[in-house]
């Protein structure tokens, strides 16, 4: 019983993590509009340890081939169709925020990889989709 | 007259003849019976996960998370959301020691837990498991430590609690802290949970369902 307790102790504190802010990658609406552009609207929550402003972070979108599960993140993706980015700060712990996203290339074909994420500081959230 | 006098003699003369005919009492011998055993011996307890408590440590408590977020349009527009998400609860309790039990038997428990042990005095590190449906929508792990006090008949009436979590949310560690007050051997009880820093659920209400 108590070799059980321990290891239940152990497990959980191997499960916690140290990181102090972040802004994740909630969801992103992907919509191809009448005249072949990209639409990306990105949903984004901050998260801060002490429930304060999270600092300055970026939010991108990038079309590129290949397989998004063998590509790690990176700041950016060389080849890419387009890349779009807007940098912001303010948010703190909680909010919620959309950023909207237009490529200006009409010749993004339909199943490209579309991989939406922040970074901020030395951290990159992201998350993967598909182009209509 | 006469005859009410010969029924009277009647009755009680046979009395007194009857009385005089009982053999005498004869005094026992003397005899030395030891004196009780002042002392007690005592047992430590052995408790184990019988499958009745296994099973009724799946009984979800319910439970009630609050948090006021703001959500900014892409024009900046901020609006502010109170956010209330139904949860359930699990919970498990690795260590605990307790200092209201009688002190020559081991103070120390592991899982399994009798009431009087943790409602008497104690305190312990212990787990809560927990999903929030709703706009939570996730499962939170908190370990903690958490001190139990009496407050009517050794807590087997009525004790509460104090203590302290963390927990990851966001890919980020917080801390909140709460407190509870519990009835029937701690079988039922109210808790609350506030995490000052953790704006998406600040608070979080439980009618505590825990058997032992």
């Amino acid at each position: 019983m108590r070799a059980l307790a321990l290891a239940a102790i152990g497990l959980l504190l191997a499960s916690c993590g140290d990181r102090e802010a972040a802004v994740l990658v909630e969801d992103v609406d992907v919509v191809r509009t009448p005249d072949n552009h990209i639409g990306a609207t990105v949903h984004v929550t901050a998260s801060e340890q002490s429930g304060k402003n999270t600092g300055r972070f970026c939010v991108s979108v990038h079309w590129f081939v290949g397989d998004p599960s063998v590509t790690p993140a990176a700041p950016g993706y060389p080849g890419s169709y387009e890349e779009l980015l807007q940098c912001d700060g303010g948010l703190e712990d909680g909010d919620r925020k959309r950023y909207v996203f237009l490529s200006t290339r009409t010749d993004i074909p339909p199943g490209t990889n579309l991989r939406a994420q922040t970074v901020l500081g030395d951290e990159i959230e992201m998350q993967d989709f598909s182009t209509p | 007259v006469k005859r009410a006098l010969a029924a009277l003699l009647f009755l009680l003369v046979p009395t007194a003849a009857r009385a005089d005919d009982e053999p005498p009492v004869v005094e026992a011998p003397g005899k030395t019976i030891p004196q009780p055993d002042a002392g007690y011996t005592w047992e430590s307890p052995s408790y184990y996960p019988s499958l009745a408590w296994t099973l009724t440590q799946f009984i979800p408590s319910p439970e009630l998370g609050i948090g006021r977020v703001r959500v900014i349009d892409p024009n900046g527009v901020a609006t502010s959301e109170t956010d209330v998400s139904f949860g359930m609860r699990w919970q498990v309790t690795p260590i605990l020691w307790s200092w209201g039990t009688n002190r020559h038997i081991n103070r120390w428990r592991y899982v399994v837990i009798d009431p009087l042990a943790r409602n008497a005095g104690s305190i312990a590190f212990d787990t809560k498991l927990e999903y929030f449906f709703g706009e939570v929508s996730r499962f939170i792990v908190r370990p903690g430590v958490h001190a139990t006090f009496p407050l009517w008949q050794r807590g087997e009436y009525l004790s509460a609690s104090l203590g302290t979590s963390i927990y990851q949310y966001d890919d980020t560690m917080r801390v909140s802290y709460d407190g509870g007050i519990y009835a029937l051997f701690g079988i039922v009880g109210a808790e609350l949970n506030y995490a000052p820093t953790n704006a998406a659920l600040r608070y979080v209400a439980t009618f505590r369902i825990r058997y032992f």
